[in-house]
């Protein structure tokens, strides 16, 4: 499945937001970004495509029947309402009517009735001569083969996470794949058990000398796939085993995985989970591929949803690691948030959005028309954040900045030929080497 | 910014046209709702394409922004904010050719009436570079006030609203000084050795006047007062200029 647009209405800040996703050439896969400062309702603009993907019984799950806070103020219904486009091959519908043509709508309300004070959070209602709806009958409901989509909050631990949480991430299925989105007490352990049991049970099918191709297959990709330079400086996994997942660096050093340092750990957690929930709702058959030069990828569709994947990360992995993900899930369509212009860089076409803050009551939502977005993926970072996408005045520091007013204000003065104080003499000439050194060009290459 | 010819004059009929327009504005029971509505259908019309048409040869070659000089201009920019002065939406005098980023900062900003300060410089009709300055670093610079002992408020205010001092602005005219000064200079060179006449130098002069590239440093040092310092002050007593 992919998403083709995303409609709010009345929901937190987004008095009506519209944002449609398909690329130039309709496809969907590939690297889409959000934009915008803190509190301008990236989060929640995650938050929401992923409540109208999954339907009002899994979300119910992680946000609860009645939930506050959603609907902006004095209005009396809130809408999240994604595009769902579909793949005859991988996504199937249940019966109870005809396949939809094409795109079809998702859509999810909170809904206050007369005299509460909380909304009640459900689908919106059918059209009159209509039992059920596309999306009902395909990717909200638990039962009906392939609508793979996850989404990842800015916490992704490979433990740790709460009773409650946990017992969310164990559940399986839609739920278990958002659940680090929602809640920020929950981790991503399921996964790691996930592979260390199927590394038992194939362990188990050889000692009963019936070893199982599956099993075989699984722990192969998975392994092929994470020791495919995810990881720096050449750390791959060297073993499973029935307790630890183990990772072996390029000076031969062992270590748990647990051991190693949270931006690993948090790329790690997030790709294992990935495969992991691709394998529950596709299975292994058709799972992994290579690509044109034998790298191993995962060929299966599916919309992933990250919020700020630089978490943790160095600029220099902030840059390879959108790249690792398209690579290795070229099907995928990624819808990430970010303040990372090395991340941004990353997008492909129609690929960035952008929110203002909220309280800058002149800018709208919109995506970076395809001028803005050439000039943000092929210039350098530092033009990136000064560009339209980020929008800083300036990329010094605010020390740096008032150096230079007031060299600015001293060189008017000396300009005007005004008296300078002893103090000022000295600090303009002081002032004057700092300038030298602020403004210093980068030297031409002969 | 950067010194602009004077306004210029508009068709009779379309004179005419915008005074109808902004009479019909001062009648109308909202005239900030009209004056919204009014301007939106104009800017769509056939009828108001000389206004674009006379901004934009104001602006001269690669219709810079008549704010920042950096970007191009596409929107006619109400120097005094149709929210705030709506009997002035539809007024000639009252427009300016700018860039999205200069048009979206200044919003409805004007001091003093929309918020304590020293009202801003129109580049139209005031002498810029009185207000103005541009370093060796391409900063451009508020001038200082011996009356007051401070920089002159109106410019240090205009470069605020306007956001004049953001690094984008700063490294492209640091770029087209720089680069204009070792042209200056390589033409005193040839000159120097007879290969270049004062003919030719003036050549020069009046082609790089007309490059779009950033021209508020041409406009400061080979029109305005920036002419007196070196290598400019050589350069132009040589080609007599």
């Amino acid at each position: 499945m992919y998403v083709k647009s995303i409609t709010l209405e009345n929901l937190k800040g987004f008095a009506d937001l519209h944002f449609d996703f398909q690329r130039e050439d309709s496809s969907y896969a590939g690297w889409t970004v959000f934009v915008g400062g803190n509190a301008s309702g990236k989060s929640t603009l995650l938050k929401s495509i992923a409540l109208a993907m999954m339907g009002p019984d899994a979300g119910y799950e992680l946000i609860g029947r009645a939930p506050a806070g959603w609907l902006a103020r004095n209005e009396h219904r809130a809408k999240a309402m994604t595009q769902v486009d579909w793949d005859q091959t991988h996504d199937k519908f249940k019966p109870g009517g005809k396949p939809p043509g094409g795109a079809f709508d998702a859509e999810v309300r909170w809904q206050l009735e007369k005299g509460e004070e909380i909304p009640i959070f459900r689908a919106a209602p059918l059209p009159k001569n209509k039992r059920t709806s596309s999306a009902q009958r395909g990717p909200w409901n638990p039962n009906a083969p392939g609508w793979f989509c996850a989404g990842y909050g800015p916490m992704r631990r490979l433990s740790g996470d709460s009773t409650q949480a946990g017992m969310l991430a164990a559940r399986g299925g839609v739920v278990s794949r958002f659940v680090t989105l929602f809640r920020e007490d929950a981790a991503l352990s399921e996964s790691e058990a996930w592979l260390k049991t199927n590394h038992s049970r194939w362990l188990e099918s050889q000692l009963l000398k019936s070893p199982s191709t599956e099993l075989k297959q699984l722990i192969d990709g998975v392994t092929a796939l994470l020791s495919d330079d995810l990881l720096p400086h050449g750390m791959k996994i060297s073993r499973t085993t029935v307790d630890q997942v183990f990772i072996e660096d390029r000076n031969k050093l062992e270590l748990p995985m647990r051991d190693i340092s949270d931006g690993c750990r948090s790329i790690y957690a997030t790709v294992l989970d990935l495969v992991h929930g691709m394998f529950e709702v596709y299975g292994i058959d058709g799972l992994f591929g290579t690509d044109s030069k034998g790298r191993p990828i995962v060929l299966r569709p599916g919309v992933v949803l990250i919020d700020e994947i630089e978490a943790h990360l160095h600029p220099a992995w902030q840059r390879d690691i959108p790249e690792w993900l398209k690579l290795h899930f070229p099907n995928v369509q990624f819808l990430v948030t970010t303040h990372s212009p090395l991340v941004a860089q990353a997008a492909d076409p129609n690929g960035v959005f952008v929110l203002p803050s909220q309280s800058d009551l002149n800018r709208e939502p919109r995506p970076l028309d395809s001028d803005e977005f050439e000039k943000l993926r092929l210039g350098k970072a530092e033009k990136t954040l000064l560009g339209t996408a980020f929008g800083l005045k300036s990329v010094r520091s605010h020390w740096a900045n008032q150096r230079i007013e007031q060299w600015k204000r001293l060189n008017a003065k000396s300009k005007a030929g005004a008296r300078f104080t002893m103090t000022e003499t000295k600090e303009f000439e002081h002032l004057r080497q700092q300038m030298a050194l602020a403004f210093e060009r980068e030297p031409e290459t002969i | 910014m950067r010194s602009l010819p004077p306004r210029a004059a508009l068709p009779q009929a379309t004179r005419n046209k915008l005074e109808k327009e902004s009479r019909a504005i001062a009648d109308a029971e909202d005239p900030k709702d009209e004056a919204e509505r009014r301007y939106g259908n104009a800017r769509k019309a056939k009828w108001f394409k000389p206004v674009v048409e006379s901004l934009g040869a104001m602006s001269g070659v690669g219709q810079r922004c008549m704010y920042c000089s950096g970007s191009e201009a596409s929107q006619v920019e109400h120097f005094r904010p149709k929210a705030v002065f709506p009997l002035e939406a539809m007024k000639w005098e009252n427009f300016l050719w700018t860039c999205g980023i200069c048009n979206l900062n200044k919003s409805d900003r004007f001091p003093p009436e929309t918020e304590p300060g020293e009202p801003i410089i129109n580049p139209l009709e005031e002498d810029v570079w009185s207000f103005f300055f541009i370093d060796e670093f391409g900063n451009l610079t508020a001038r200082w006030r011996a009356d007051l002992n401070e920089v002159d408020p109106r410019a240090a205010k205009t470069i605020e609203i306007l956001t004049l001092d953001r690094d984008t602005l700063q490294e492209t005219r640091q770029n087209r000084l720089d680069d204009l000064k070792a042209r200056v200079q390589d033409s005193l060179e040839l000159c120097r050795h007879g290969n270049l006449k004062q003919k030719d130098l003036r050549g020069r002069y009046d082609e790089w006047r007309t490059q779009p590239f950033q021209p508020d440093v041409a406009s400061y040092f080979l029109d305005g007062p920036g002419r007196l310092e070196s290598p400019f002050a050589e350069f132009c007593a040589e080609a007599k200029c």
